[in-house]
């Protein structure tokens, strides 16, 4: 029952389809014996987890891949109980500590703790250090990041980190200088269309060039989301067609019908509608970043060059302000106010200039 | 004084030498011989209570004219002293002098007729008009509902109209939790009336029930008799009344501290319920419940009487307004022409009329702090309020009344300063007054002003007319915190704007202060200022409301509503959890998961085996596509303040046009126009009586 994203995924380092000299590369450096921390960072859909399972199991074979999930349990300084779930093999952890929220500081430096005080048992037969895998490290709090960086040196000894992340921007200049960077480029779409024919000769199906292709390019560069897409697409409909419809998920189907709304009225009681919207897509747990992203993406393909660059500058200003801030709704409902605004007057120039 | 009074009066048979001596010493000097020897003509000796011998009095000495002889001078607003005036019921006739430096004011001067109350007219014929119909059509609703802040004249006008229509009161308060004495009390005089012998370890319960359901059943015996039974039970959190004709007016004072609610209705108003609809079913006699309501009561009278409740037993709701400033002054006034042989100086005018500002409305409130002003020893207090005046007098005279009150940011905050002495009491607003405080926010002419800075040419598109209030102020008084604040504000602010270049504007505002109230290490010093720079945000951007005489035209009646966010919050907060935990399998990081994985899986039928997720994911893939999607629940206002009154800004003022306009009653139940029975000479000469003293 298991996608095929999750089916098909490689796990060994020579088997990956793309960036095979950097996957040349990461093996030499595993051979070498010993590891740097390691920061792999690129767009989502790249494949990062892949190459860092795939690191995994170069580093301790098949035992690597015997994943179980745990529950790990900490105890704030003010008593406050925080559980997080872990998944770990014998020989790596993996933990998302973003998930914890504020506490994230504590999570780290106790779960590196507790797991580098202890040797690896056979240390002759196997290597002298265990891996913690540390998911969506630029969700991280400041805090956590310096927590993060003397944990890091002093349990060099009998740990190793691999950080996952998507920017670096938000990872601080001390981690980064740390570790080594690898950065996963998002796979070309004649890549992603290749692999969507791998995987469909796996599953014993045809699948036309022509709508590889469309699904390549539809899934913007990401993989993960073009094989969700072709799997879907299957469901569909099969055997394939070359212009069948490719479905896309629904928020963001609603997105853009927003950003329609969007672009059709300005004005004060629009925006109440476009703001019972944003509230859907954020019931619907939606991160308010990738709304403002898709939002302006759906919104300058009605602008202007001259009014681009504005709204960009307004999105990324508003952009800035939901990272700082907490209500995401202010900044969000901020933002289409400005590009109302902005837009209306474009519009009305536009109308002063044809008559 | 009288409260402790009260508490010690409430005694059991076995020492009954101790009350009389103890109230004596107090209030009634001349009276205690009277008393006791009135007390071996009771039948039922075994209490020596006031309310007893009220009790006898009325029922033995078959006087009808008596009680609205003698009580209206008794007739309190305070529930507990409300044994105090029945001493006085038997003392008025002795024709014994108050103390006046022992007693408050507020009990002295209770109003005696309906001109006396400081209620609005229309309000209290309203009352009256449910009372007499009540009475006259037992078909009819037999309960009815009275609302409105503490002081507001809800019990005064109850039990001056039962004086009026010739009606007797009949009373429940609950006995104190800590008081056996009183406990007995009360259910000896249940006895009393119902002529029952009930053994006392009754639970408060059930004698609630005994009393209601109970003293309805005997009620026809007494009306035989032209009497009715008084009874007091009186409890720290509520109490009940019932009239002659078994009016029953439970008084639920929401208190600040919850441990104070011993009632068990308060608790389980399941109970309560269902005693009401038995009474409903089985009672005779009309039954009116008092609830004064602060900013928090509000939730007690939803629970207690939720509107479903309301319609089944057909209760019927009477809000009352806070008293009007002018009203407060005229009482003020008169009180102290009364007293002026007592005091050693009486207060100048605008003394009085900062109280009645300062008190905002709560009549008992403002008489106390008219008689601390007046007190001799805390007289010298005045002359530094008066000091104070000139500054403020030429604005504060009569005329300018009702504009003073519309500043009540300017006029009430410098009120307070001055009168913190005095007891001003807290004012404060409820949210929807506060968010329409500032979203209607007035402006002043400027012209009144002399000295306004101007701004320099290039800034005179940010030039506004000066405020007539102060948001901060408006935000204190609502009592919330400044981010709920700001999250209503927001949520609502859009409506009133027309122009999206100043919703530009304004939303600018709501993110710059999101941006520096959410550091939680600095979020304590800061949020007044987010709060405050929200609020002055909205107001300012909003170009349609910048001079004080703009037109306004897009600015009609609309409603609030409740801000949303902290729901969606917790919604998202919530979904978020649910799917890490039921795909958990999958272990994606949660963005993509919410982003990817679950949109597509809904589309892939991949078999799930457990039914959780599958009611998850259709639930996460729908969306709703309404067009005009209906807006969260609507700010619901408090009961008591017609809706107009966020549009005018201020509460005072909305109660000053009500004074003369006829706006204020929003359901007029009844058009049965009664012409009361009332005894006017009698209370005149009563009242002439209190003069001279």
């Amino acid at each position: 029952m298991s996608l095929w994203v999750d089916k098909h995924r490689p796990s060994q380092l020579h088997k990956l389809d793309y960036h095979k000299q950097q996957a040349a590369n990461l093996k030499k450096l595993i051979a070498s014996g010993d590891l740097p921390h390691l920061l792999v960072y690129g767009p989502s859909g790249a494949g990062k987890k892949t190459r860092i399972t795939c690191i995994l199991r170069e580093l301790y074979g098949a035992g690597a891949e015997k994943l179980r999930i745990e529950q790990s349990h900490f105890t704030t300084p003010s008593n406050k109980k925080i559980e997080i779930s872990t998944i770990a093999s014998n020989y790596h952890i993996e933990v998302n500590p973003s998930d914890v929220g504020n506490n994230d500081r504590i999570v780290i430096q106790e779960l590196i703790k507790n797991l580098a005080q202890v040797n690896q048992l056979d240390s002759s037969s196997q290597k002298e250090f265990k891996v913690v895998v540390l998911t969506e490290v630029d969700r991280l709090t400041k805090d956590a990041q310096h927590g993060l960086r003397r944990t890091m040196e002093k349990y060099m000894a009998t740990c190793r980190l691999i950080l996952c992340c998507n920017s670096t921007s938000k990872v601080i200049p001390a981690i980064r200088s740390r570790c080594l960077g690898v950065r996963v480029a998002a796979p070309s779409e004649e890549e992603i269309a290749q692999i969507l024919q791998n995987v469909c000769k796996k599953e014993g199906c045809t699948l036309p060039a022509e709508l590889a292709k469309r699904i390549a390019n539809k899934s913007n560069r990401n993989l993960r989301r073009a094989l969700l897409m072709c799997e879907a697409c299957k469901v569909q409909q099969y055997p394939f067609s070359a212009d069948q419809t490719i479905s896309e998920p629904d928020w963001e189907i609603y997105l853009r019908d927003t950003a329609t709304m969007i672009v059709q009225q300005q004005s004060p009681k629009r925006l109440l509608e476009v703001r019972a919207r944003l509230y859907e897509l954020l019931t619907h747990c939606i991160p308010a970043d990738v709304i403002i992203k898709g939002l302006l993406q759906e919104l300058l393909a009605n602008c202007d060059g001259q009014l681009k660059t504005e709204v960009v500058q307004a999105a990324a200003y508003y952009d800035h302000r939901l990272q700082i801030g907490q209500k995401a709704i202010y900044h969000l409902e901020a933002f289409v106010a400005k590009f109302m605004a902005i837009y209306k007057q474009f519009l009305d120039e536009g109308m002063a200039d044809f008559f | 004084m009288a409260d402790s009074d009260d508490d010690i009066e409430i005694i059991k048979v076995d020492k009954p030498k101790k009350t009389p001596m103890k109230w004596v010493t107090s209030t009634f000097d001349d009276f205690s011989s009277d008393f006791m020897s009135s007390q071996p003509k009771s039948q039922k000796s075994f209490t020596s209570s006031q309310n007893k011998s009220k009790t006898q009095s009325s029922s033995q000495n078959v006087s009808n004219t008596q009680p609205s002889l003698s009580q209206p001078a008794n007739s309190r607003k305070r529930p507990r002293e409300t044994k105090n005036s029945l001493k006085q019921i038997a003392s008025g006739r002795q024709r014994s002098k108050f103390k006046s430096t022992m007693e408050l004011w507020a009990d002295i001067h209770q109003p005696k007729t309906k001109a006396d109350l400081a209620v609005h007219k229309k309000k209290i014929e309203e009352v009256e008009n449910w009372i007499i119909q009540s009475i006259s059509n037992n078909k009819m609703g037999k309960m009815l509902l009275m609302t409105g802040p503490a002081g507001a004249g809800k019990t005064a006008t109850v039990k001056v109209l039962s004086e009026e229509l010739n009606l007797e009161l009949q009373e429940w308060s609950n006995p104190d939790q800590n008081s056996n004495q009183q406990f007995t009390l009360s259910s000896q005089d249940y006895w009393e009336q119902s002529r029952v012998d009930i053994i006392t370890s009754g639970s408060q319960q059930s004698q609630f029930e005994n009393f209601l359901l109970r003293a309805n059943k005997y009620q026809s015996l007494q009306i035989e008799e032209g009497s009715g039974g008084g009874k007091t039970i009186s409890h720290t959190a509520g109490k009940l009344i019932l009239l002659e004709f078994s009016v029953i007016m439970p008084h639920v004072i929401p208190l600040f501290c919850f441990q104070e609610f011993p009632n068990i209705y308060l608790r389980d108003n399941v109970l309560f319920h269902q005693l009401l609809r038995r009474y409903y079913k089985v009672g005779h006699s009309p039954l009116i419940f008092i609830v004064s309501d602060s900013s928090r009561g509000e939730s007690k009278e939803r629970q207690l009487f939720p509107p479903d409740l309301q319609q089944e037993l057909y209760i019927h709701n009477i809000s009352f307004n806070p008293v009007a400033p002018t009203m407060m002054v005229k009482v003020l006034n008169k009180i102290v022409s009364q007293q002026s042989s007592q005091v050693s100086g009486s207060p100048s005018l605008s003394i009085i009329e900062s109280i009645s500002m300062s008190s905002a409305g709560d009549i008992r409130s403002g008489i106390n702090a008219l008689q601390f002003a007046c007190r001799t020893d805390t007289f010298d207090l005045n002359s530094t309020i008066s000091q104070s005046k000139p500054k403020k007098s030429g604005k504060t005279s009569a005329s300018r009344l009702k504009y003073e009150s519309s500043k009540k940011q300017d006029g009430g905050k410098r009120t307070e300063e001055e009168l913190g002495g005095i007891g001003a009491r807290d004012t404060s607003c409820f949210l929807f007054h506060a968010i329409g405080k500032i979203l209607y926010s007035k402006r002043d002419d400027p012209s009144t002003y002399t000295e306004l800075p101007r701004l320099p040419p290039h800034l005179q598109h940010e030039e506004r007319d000066p405020l007539l209030l102060q948001p901060e102020d408006v935000v204190e008084k609502s009592q919330i915190s400044g981010d709920y604040f700001a999250s209503f504000l927001h949520h609502n602010y859009v409506d009133f704007y027309t122009n999206i270049d100043d919703v530009v504007n304004a939303s600018e505002y709501f993110s710059l202060i999101d941006t520096f109230s959410s550091q939680w290490n600095t979020k304590t010093v800061l949020e007044n200022y987010a709060t405050s720079l929200a609020s002055r945000g909205v107001i300012h951007c909003n170009t349609s409301i910048a001079r004080y005489n703009s037109p306004r035209t897009g600015v009609g009646w609309k409603p609030l509503h409740k801000s949303q966010w902290f729901n969606v919050q917790k919604q998202s907060k919530k979904n978020a959890s649910v799917a890490c935990s039921l795909f958990k399998g999958y272990h994606w990081e949660p963005e993509v998961l919410w982003t990817e994985i679950l949109p597509y899986l809904n589309r892939i039928n991949i078999t799930l085996r457990n039914p959780a997720q599958i009611n998850f994911l259709q639930e996460m893939g729908r969306f709703c596509r309404r067009e005009t999607y209906i807006r969260n629940e609507k700010l619901n206002e408090h009961e008591v303040v017609d809706m107009d009154d966020s549009e005018m800004t201020s509460l005072p003022v909305s109660i000053n046009t009500d004074q003369s306009g006829s706006d204020m009653i929003s359901n007029s139940q009844s058009e049965v126009k009664n012409t009361p029975v009332e005894d006017d000479e009698e209370e005149v000469e009563i009242e002439e009586f209190n003069d001279s003293d």
